[in-house]
């Protein structure tokens, strides 16, 4: 979050269309980025940023700031991401494609990225995908966005011990999925 | 695997936790202290470590946002906004005409446009606007998908729950496949009826 956030969340909730626009053009990787990796799928993931804006847009008008603006644009997607799940038809699976793992760009590996085989890379984003979404949500939030115990439980509105108990056990269950794919 | 104990007495979850939060160094805990020094602890954090790097990398890897995605949600609200002060459409009903706003109607078409696209597998949004009064639906369709028998239904349908939710106001529909998607054999589309 910056201060240049909140003035942009401040000017849109004011009916600031520049300013709403930036807030779309400056968070719309990063809210993709988290769509994807909660939904698993490319298309569906657009499909999820495209709902998350409209509805972004629509409440707006009733940000008062109670949370930080990257908060409540977490809160609107991961909202978003899960509608979207539950919505899913069952014929389609969780697991994602290979364009999932193609959509992450290996742009400037890190050392610790080339060491590692591609395999075991796209066997996390799978086994992500076989958790339960109350487990897949934060984990996703913490593990991959690199959001503080605070911030996510903020993002979840549940409690920062409630929080840890679900991480703890989609950390567990996330390597017992990482075994079975092996 | 979070209750296996160790000779020491410590479980591997509490040192997964360990790991993943990086508690180990500075020292602060009792149980970073034990597991600093105790050989249990150092083995199995060595193998935590290394089973937890892949989800490591992946948080490290970048994701490439896809080609228009950020132009298709900017024209999106831009479409909502800009019916903002349009005239309304109008139902007669018993009692006085009610007045439905342009721009609740587009996010009524956009509401149920989603309902029906849930009965599609392989159909994907891709944007909605009015132009001229009509409802425009940009879809993007997998590849193995009826991409033209699969806008008219779509039409056909969205045309039928707007006439549910607001009658004669219903406005027209114009359904257009923009981009076809690669196929993806898992997703089992049911044949087209």
């Amino acid at each position: 979050m910056t201060g240049d956030d909140q003035e942009l969340m401040a000017a849109a909730a004011g009916g600031d269309v520049a300013a709403f626009d930036a807030l779309v053009r400056r968070h719309t990787t990063k809210l993709y980025r988290v769509a994807l990796r909660i939904v698993g799928d490319p298309a569906d993931a657009e499909d999820v940023v495209q709902e998350a804006w409209v509805s972004a847009w629509r409440s707006m008008a009733g940000f008062r700031g109670e949370a930080a603006p990257t908060t409540w644009l977490y809160r609107v997607v991961t909202n978003a991401a899960l509608a979207h799940l539950r919505r899913r038809r069952p014929t389609v699976p969780l697991e994602p494609e290979g364009k999932v793992e193609s959509a992450l760009a290996d742009r400037s590996p890190t050392p610790e990225q080339a060491a590692l085989s591609r395999e075991k890379v796209d066997a996390v984003l799978r086994a992500i995908a076989l958790l339960e979404p109350s487990q897949r949500v934060p984990l996703v939030l913490r593990e991959l966005e690199g959001m503080s115990y605070e911030e996510v439980a903020s993002v979840l509105e549940v409690s920062v011990a409630a929080l840890r108990s679900r991480l703890h056990r989609a950390r567990v269950a996330l390597l017992a999925k990482l075994e079975e794919l092996r | 695997m979070s209750g296996s104990a160790l000779p020491c007495g410590h479980t591997v979850g509490e040192l997964l936790d360990l790991v993943v939060d990086g508690g180990l160094e500075p020292s602060d805990t009792a149980l970073a202290e034990h597991a600093r020094t105790c050989e249990h602890c150092r083995a199995e954090i060595a193998a935590l470590e290394n089973r937890w790097g892949p989800v490591r990398a992946v948080a490290a890897t970048p994701v490439e946002l896809p080609d228009g995605l950020l132009s298709r949600v900017l024209g999106t609200v831009r479409g909502l906004r800009e019916h903002a002060f349009s005239e309304p459409a109008e139902v007669e009903q018993e009692g006085g005409t009610l007045q439905v706003s342009r721009r609740a109607l587009l996010l009524l078409a956009r509401g149920h446009a989603a309902d029906v696209l849930l009965d599609l597998p392989g159909v994907h949004l891709r944007g909605l606007s009015t132009v001229d009064k009509v409802i425009q639906v940009e879809i993007a369709v997998r590849y193995g998908v009826p991409a033209v028998e699969v806008a008219d239904t779509i039409a056909q349908r969205l045309v039928e729950k707007l006439r549910e939710s607001v009658g004669a106001a219903a406005p027209e529909v114009s359904v257009e496949v923009i981009d076809v998607l690669p196929p993806r054999p898992e997703l089992r589309l049911p044949p087209f009826e």
